[in-house]
């Protein structure tokens, strides 16, 4: 008892159990994947009895929902192409649009009876990494949290520990989206008292630098909102847009966040290993995985100009581009 | 001849595939049996107090690798369980089938009652948002219809050649 005791600390302590966790999930992989194809059909029959009430209000429900969409689809395509031509003019790239998105199955077989994730059938092997966001057609449902070479878990957007930066579409004020358990509305922290919010307001990702999430993922719509007379600030309920308890396929948008450190270089100075930068010569900036030569067609060269002096990166920490923080010429596109 | 200690690892991983592979296919309503706690209750049934509460503790660490919750917390609530099973009904070898199943099915429930209450102690909110009661019946029925497979398993970790009541015949 004294050694599950110290276990619990030692986890807390986030010296954790992520390396073992993972060993089991790669292992368990195989032996999962051919349980699966030799027990599919009793499965499947199982399903069939205990949810077969469910599974035709579904269908139903789905039938329903296609016809609806068949149209909005149309809509959608014109509205994306005008986007880009607008960003194209504009010269500006959004990190949602431009981030590249994996097809996930989500595997409906709970191993616990209280599991606060969803497991998916891509992995490390498929280019996931801890941190990407997770998407299903209508919204976030919320990110990787363990990576397997084969499969992956996904934190959902109600758990307790999300958190994410968020944008109120309407008014453009950002806030702090977390998760309050299985089937509540989040909430979001931190919006300024004198922004007016509406019922219905559509909230998406910020992609603020430093967020782990691209910019305008929908994340929900807001149901109400009240003053937290101890921050001086509002807290807005959003109901998730993403229908949690249905997931069956996802996305996984893979997109590595960029990390902007603003220390000066006489804070710490370069090491061995860092390699000075030549300020006309354009960097690449860490942003979406496709930049990693996947499905590059945007590409993300930022020129330092935009952002700031340069100073240098460091080979070392490979996401991170230091700069000397510019005020007068920072810009936040 | 095996040795015990490896039988017992052996009967453990076998039950950690099961958990992992063939148990989730026949979830209700997405709950599913607990194979491992099971182990622990059916380890603490035969081997007394003293196996049970580490055999507990291999079958928790074994549901700590699979799931997201805190490290070492199954790992703590199998060891109290096959513990205070060990401790109250360890070693006896009458009483007839309706006890132990009663027995088992108790365990179960108490030891998922206590895998909660602890959770919670350590800050792990989500769990006050599962509907217990049908968790309870999924683990506590499940468990006790699984139960004679995971008593001869564990009679063979242990390295029994019947089970105790059968001896007394």
């Amino acid at each position: 008892m004294i050694t599950a005791l110290a276990l619990i600390t030692i986890d807390f302590r986030g010296d954790g159990a992520g390396a073992p966790r993972d060993g089991v999930l790669d292992a368990l992989g195989p032996v999962r994947s051919a349980v699966d194809w030799v027990t599919s059909p009793f499965g499947n029959a199982w399903r069939g009895i205990t949810d077969y009430d469910e599974l035709e209000a579904q269908n139903d429900r789905l039938r329903a929902q296609l016809d609806e969409e068949r149209g909005e689809s149309l809509e959608v395509a014109e509205l994306q192409r005008r986007l880009l031509a607008l960003e194209d003019l504009l010269d500006v790239r959004g990190s949602e649009t431009s981030a590249r998105r994996l097809i996930a199955r989500v595997i409906d077989a709970p191993l616990s009876n209280f599991e606060r994730t969803v497991e998916i059938d891509r992995g490390s092997s498929d280019g996931i990494e801890v941190g990407m966001p997770v998407e299903s057609g209508s919204g976030l449902v919320g990110r990787v949290v363990q990576v397997g070479i084969s499969r992956a878990r996904v934190e959902l957007v109600t758990d307790p520990s999300f958190a994410a930066h968020v944008r109120l579409v309407r008014s453009a004020d950002t806030g702090v989206v977390e998760g309050n358990g299985i089937g509540r509305n989040l909430t979001v922290r931190f919006v300024d008292l004198e922004t007016v919010v509406i019922p219905g307001e559509t909230v998406v990702t910020s992609g603020l630098d430093g967020s782990q999430f691209p910019s305008g993922i929908v994340v929900g719509t807001v149901v109400a909102a009240r003053p937290n007379p101890v921050t001086g600030t509002q807290e807005v309920d959003v109901a998730p847009s993403a229908d949690l308890g249905r997931l069956s396929l996802v996305q996984v948008v893979l997109f590595r966040p960029t990390v902007i450190d603003n220390r000066t270089p006489s804070e710490d100075e370069p090491s061995e290993g860092d390699t000075p930068v030549d300020p006309d010569v354009p960097v690449q900036v860490p942003r979406p995985a496709e930049d990693d030569g996947e499905t590059t067609d945007e590409g993300a060269n930022a020129s330092l100009g935009q952002i700031g002096l340069p100073a240098y990166t460091s080979a070392s920490r490979s996401t991170i581009i230091w700069v000397v923080a510019d005020p007068s010429r920072a810009e936040m596109h | 001849m095996i040795p015990t200690r490896v039988r017992l690892i052996l009967v453990l991983a076998g039950g950690l595939v099961l958990q992992a592979s063939v148990v989730p296919v026949f979830a209700i309503d997405g709950r599913v049996v607990d194979i491992m706690m099971l182990l622990a209750v059916a380890g603490g049934l035969l081997g007394g107090a003293d196996r049970g509460v580490a055999i507990g503790f291999g079958a928790g660490l074994g549901t700590d690798l699979l799931v997201q919750t805190p490290f070492g917390l199954w790992a703590l609530v199998g060891a109290i369980v096959g513990y205070s099973v060990g401790v109250v009904f360890g070693g006896f070898s009458d009483g007839g089938r309706l006890l132990r199943l009663m027995t088992i099915g108790t365990a179960l429930v108490v030891g998922t009652a206590t895998f909660v209450m602890l959770g919670r102690l350590l800050g792990q909110d989500f769990l006050a948002d599962i509907s217990l009661v049908p968790v309870l019946l999924t683990v506590s029925l499940g468990g006790m219809v699984l139960s004679p497979i995971a008593l001869r398993s564990m009679a063979w970790g242990l390295g029994m050649d019947r089970l105790p009541w059968e001896q007394s015949r």
